[in-house]
């Protein structure tokens, strides 16, 4: 086993361990699982790239994170080994200038990161795009733990701690975990990624500074006019002060897409389509409508995700998948 | 991993690159200098610089004041707007925060 470069620290057993990370402000308040050297080095055979290398810089707090810390904080998370390709994808992503990660995870303004997982891994390593994709459950293993994972990154390596340079007033509930999947089965609608111009074959993450979830109950409108005008009445990013430049996901959940995709909408025509319908300028390009199918297929909600940058800054970030070093060694499970 | 062995475990903290920061030499006094006053685009940051510099002129006797903007509040001010404060003042006063 070859020698980590992180700092090695003796704990005089399992809970001592799991007190040790909590009292030192590294987690999330939840349990962890202790990072040793071989759940590490393990969770780093599923990369191609070395433990010292680069993955993510924060020119404004003098952060740079490296591949070793962040799988560091991915066996903390729970993560399974075969996720480090997916967990470095969204720290890449949330480093980048386009990204502009200083702003949203220090505010005041209570901003959690979102990840929306798209492509192979999507089912290669389980994640959930159905039913409760907002939320827990054993088949969202990999949600929760992937969303956790660059939680603590930003927690660990960004120097996101709270009450330090994160100010948030409020926090928000998905700064435990945020993330979801596309439900990428209907081939009417292209995933994200390939609207945002990757392969449909590549794997790829979206990372989207959100602000609270708005959940659209639309049981009435019996077609695609009637769903788009619920949507877009409430385009003005409800709660906050009034402002250009803004971005939005738009989760259509599976009877609201059913509808729309029916009647021979595609995602484009829905993004459109809304941006037309906007009741204000908070939303100054159609681009800027991030449109995900994801959700299960009874009821009829969707959800909005205002971004809590505006002005164009503070964007989603898309950032390729790497194929899995080691998958097929995934049912290997072995013992520490 | 049994809940009673010890155990070795990894520290997932990074810290600030090391280096690169030096502290500006101080003016041994106020009176006559020019001070810049970079606000963050925050609502009212610009009538709070503008106040500090009028205290900075009353009380210590500040010459000038060169006002600038680092016109978003998440990163860093342009390399240009910073070159300029350095070129044009003795001392700048910014501010973080809402």
């Amino acid at each position: 086993m070859s020698e980590p470069a992180a700092r090695q620290i003796e704990a005089d057993d399992l809970l001592s361990a799991q007190q040790l990370y909590l009292e030192n402000g590294w987690t999330d308040g939840l349990p962890i699982i202790p990072p040793t050297p071989a759940l590490v080095e393990r969770t780093l055979s599923f990369t191609k790239l070395d433990p010292g290398d680069v993955i993510g810089q924060i020119p404004e707090r003098r952060r740079t994170i490296t591949v070793e810390k962040v799988a560091i904080n991915a066996v903390m998370a729970g993560c399974r080994p075969e996720y480090l390709p997916v967990v470095l994808a969204g720290v890449e992503a949330f480093s980048t200038p386009e990204s502009n990660p200083h702003g949203p995870s220090a505010s005041t303004g209570g901003s959690g990161l979102m990840l929306i997982v798209n492509g192979p891994p999507v089912t290669q390593l389980g994640f959930n795009s159905g039913a409760n994709v907002f939320g827990p459950g054993p088949g969202a293993h990999a949600n929760a733990t992937v969303g956790r994972a660059l939680r603590l990154v930003l927690l660990n390596c960004a120097g996101s701690v709270p009450g330090g340079a994160d100010r948030s007033t409020l926090g928000h509930p998905g700064k435990y975990s945020w993330c979801i999947a596309e439900d990428e089965s209907d081939e009417r609608w292209n995933p994200l990624h390939v609207v945002r111009d990757f392969a449909p074959a590549q794997g790829a993450v979206t990372t989207f500074w959100g602000l609270s979830t708005l959940q659209i109950s639309d049981h009435v409108s019996p077609d695609p006019e009637g769903i788009l005008a619920s949507f877009a009445a409430q385009l003005h990013r409800p709660g906050m002060p009034r402002g250009g430049g803004c971005q939005v996901v738009v989760v259509v959940g599976g009877e609201h897409r059913e509808t729309l995709a029916g009647a021979g909408l595609t995602k484009e025509d829905v993004r459109d389509g809304l941006f037309r319908l906007r009741p204000d300028a908070t939303i100054s390009e159609p681009e800027d409508i991030l449109v995900v199918a994801a959700g299960g297929t009874g009821g009829r909600f969707s959800a909005l995700t205002f971004s809590w940058g505006s002005g164009q800054r503070c964007l989603a970030a898309t950032r390729p998948v790497e194929d899995c070093v080691n998958l097929v060694r995934s049912t290997d499970e072995g013992s520490d | 991993m049994a809940i009673a062995e010890r155990l070795m475990v990894l520290d997932p903290t990074i810290g600030p690159d090391a280096g690169g920061l030096e502290l500006a030499q101080r003016p041994a006094s106020l009176r006559g200098k020019t001070v810049g006053l970079m606000e963050n685009s925050k609502p009212n940051s610009d009538h709070i610089l503008a106040y500090v510099g009028e205290i900075l002129q009353e009380r210590y006797g500040v010459a000038e004041l060169v006002f600038a903007s680092k016109g978003d509040s998440s990163t860093s001010a342009p390399n240009e707007t910073l070159d300029d404060l350095v070129r044009r003042c003795h001392f700048a006063v910014t501010g973080i925060g809402d």
